[in-house]
């Protein structure tokens, strides 16, 4: 019952709030050009906030990982590695001009890099003719994805989501945020965005500042320069549109810290 | 130190010998190796920081273009290297094809490294041992192998007929279930991704990356007795 309701909830945020993009699966003049496998995790928000970012539509198709459903149906037989998101890009021809077999890509770093290769002009990753510019946003990106993420994720298991407190677990979790914040601290010293200017490096940090502008970090307010970062980025439409949502998905998750059994929002 | 086409700064881990081989792999002999020796620290150096913020090795610093040219994680110095080159990542033409290739490199270094990370700091080099913790490292990377087996069920290599980028990101970590510390009975129970392990292996290139580990476990060891 708890499950179904927690569904529920989270199709109404989808149905209410994805109204300029959401395109009804049941459309019927065939594929849409992408589909985006996500639910709401900081991986998948980065596929969300990009695809605003370029105001391209696609076809939303949420895999409620609560009820496992990234194991199941159709998801499962196209997805190697059971994890979202997960892009698909139907739009990709043969040399004849018919329409090829749809491209996958999981992996929100590499979605990323792809869509933004794929529409250069939106300028939100520096072309492979500009390496210096390009490799300073690529190295950010993967900084994300294999060093902040991970960290990130370790601390939330430790914090919110193990099935009994781990203490010495919760430390190390705890020390590898902070040593992890004060490298992005310091890199956002003096700077507007990670890099030269807006980019998908941006994009990325949002999936997990989001959750951070939430608190599930309480010593972040230390970090001067990252709540900067994070006022300069809650000013632009797309994550003014979406902040609302993850803040609803926030609260429906009701969550719990297991070091001092305060919840994330007052009950 | 600007003699030489490339500075490579690194140390006897994963990530680094993932550049040793895609230095091989290019046939790039111009670079001067500085070994950082993260274990006493020199990583926080402030002339290292300067380089690297994020205090990590591998670093590559390309002197063939004005000013020298400064990149870090181990990801984007193969993508950086293999466009340069045009050898070992498909370009932009072949969008399929490239993209295959970078998520399953990003799949490396995302879900494979960090986790490897996770398990061997539960399993070995913490003193206190945490059950649950080891428990839940253990399963993610076996998950994780499981799904390289899978990719691997009916290509020679991670990203299809080709060797590329992907499998030298995958074998900084990968070469460590040969050394008996990670799952047991591996090669059973993923025998695709042991025939990629002998496949890459015949490459003098792989040869020389465990060559490298081989002598760090065996220094390690002999440290810790």
């Amino acid at each position: 019952m708890e499950k179904l309701k927690i569904q529920q909830d989270f199709l109404e945020i989808k149905c209410k709030n994805f109204d300029n993009q959401y395109i009804s699966p049941r459309r019927s003049e065939g594929k849409p050009d992408y589909q985006v496998y996500a639910f709401y995790t900081s991986c998948s928000l980065r596929v969300y906030f990009m695809f605003d970012e370029l105001n391209i539509p696609y076809q939303d198709c949420p895999i409620n990982i609560r009820l496992g459903e990234h194991y199941k149906g159709e998801f499962a037989e196209i997805t190697p590695n059971n994890k979202i998101p997960m892009l698909v890009d139907n739009t990709l021809l043969k040399d004849n001009g018919e329409p090829d077999e749809p491209l996958r890509i999981f992996e929100s770093g590499a979605i990323l890099l792809y869509l933004a290769e794929k529409y250069p002009e939106s300028s939100l990753l520096p072309p492979i003719s500009k390496p210096r510019e390009r490799s300073e946003t690529t190295q950010w990106l993967i900084w994300q994805v294999s060093e902040m993420g991970p960290c990130i994720s370790q601390y939330v298991y430790y914090f919110f989501y193990a099935s009994e407190p781990i203490p010495f677990g919760m430390k190390k979790a705890q020390k590898d945020v902070m040593d992890i914040l004060n490298v992005l601290n310091k890199r956002l010293e003096g700077r507007e965005y990670l890099c030269n200017k807006y980019s998908i490096a941006d994009i990325a940090l949002f999936g997990w500042g989001c959750f951070l502008y939430f608190g599930i970090i309480p010593e972040l307010n230390q970090f001067t320069n990252i709540t900067r970062w994070m006022n300069t980025m809650i000013q632009k439409p797309t994550y003014q549109k979406f902040l609302p949502r993850i803040e609803h998905s926030l609260k429906i998750r009701n969550l719990k810290r297991l070091d001092n059994n305060e919840y994330l929002f007052n009950k | 130190m600007t003699d030489k086409d490339y500075d490579f700064y690194g140390y006897h881990t994963s990530n680094s010998w993932k550049v040793d081989i895609m230095l091989k792999e290019l046939s790039i002999e111009s670079f001067n190796y500085t070994e950082v020796d993260i274990a006493a620290g020199e990583q926080f150096k402030p002339d290292f920081l300067k380089m690297n913020p994020n205090n990590k090795i591998p670093v590559l610093v390309d002197n063939t273009i004005s000013p020298p040219l400064v990149l870090f994680e181990s990801a984007t110095i193969l993508e950086y290297l293999a466009d340069k080159y045009k050898k070992l990542l498909p370009g932009l033409d072949r969008p399929r094809e490239r993209y295959e290739v970078l998520k399953w490199l990003t799949f490396t270094v995302a879900s494979q490294g960090p986790n490897m990370g996770q398990l061997l700091f539960w399993k070995i080099h913490n003193q206190e041992k945490v059950p649950a913790a080891i428990e839940k490292s253990q399963k993610e990377i076996e998950r994780i192998y499981s799904v390289l087996d899978g990719v691997l069920k009916d290509r020679s290599y991670i990203a299809g007929s080709e060797l590329s980028i992907c499998d030298i990101s995958c074998y900084g970590w990968g070469m460590y279930l040969k050394f008996g510390i990670v799952v047991d009975g591996w090669e059973v129970k993923y025998p695709n991704f042991k025939r990629w392990v002998d496949l890459v292996e015949t490459r003098a290139s792989f040869q020389h990356a465990v060559k490298l580990a081989d002598e760090a476990i065996r220094n390690w060891q002999a440290s810790k007795k």
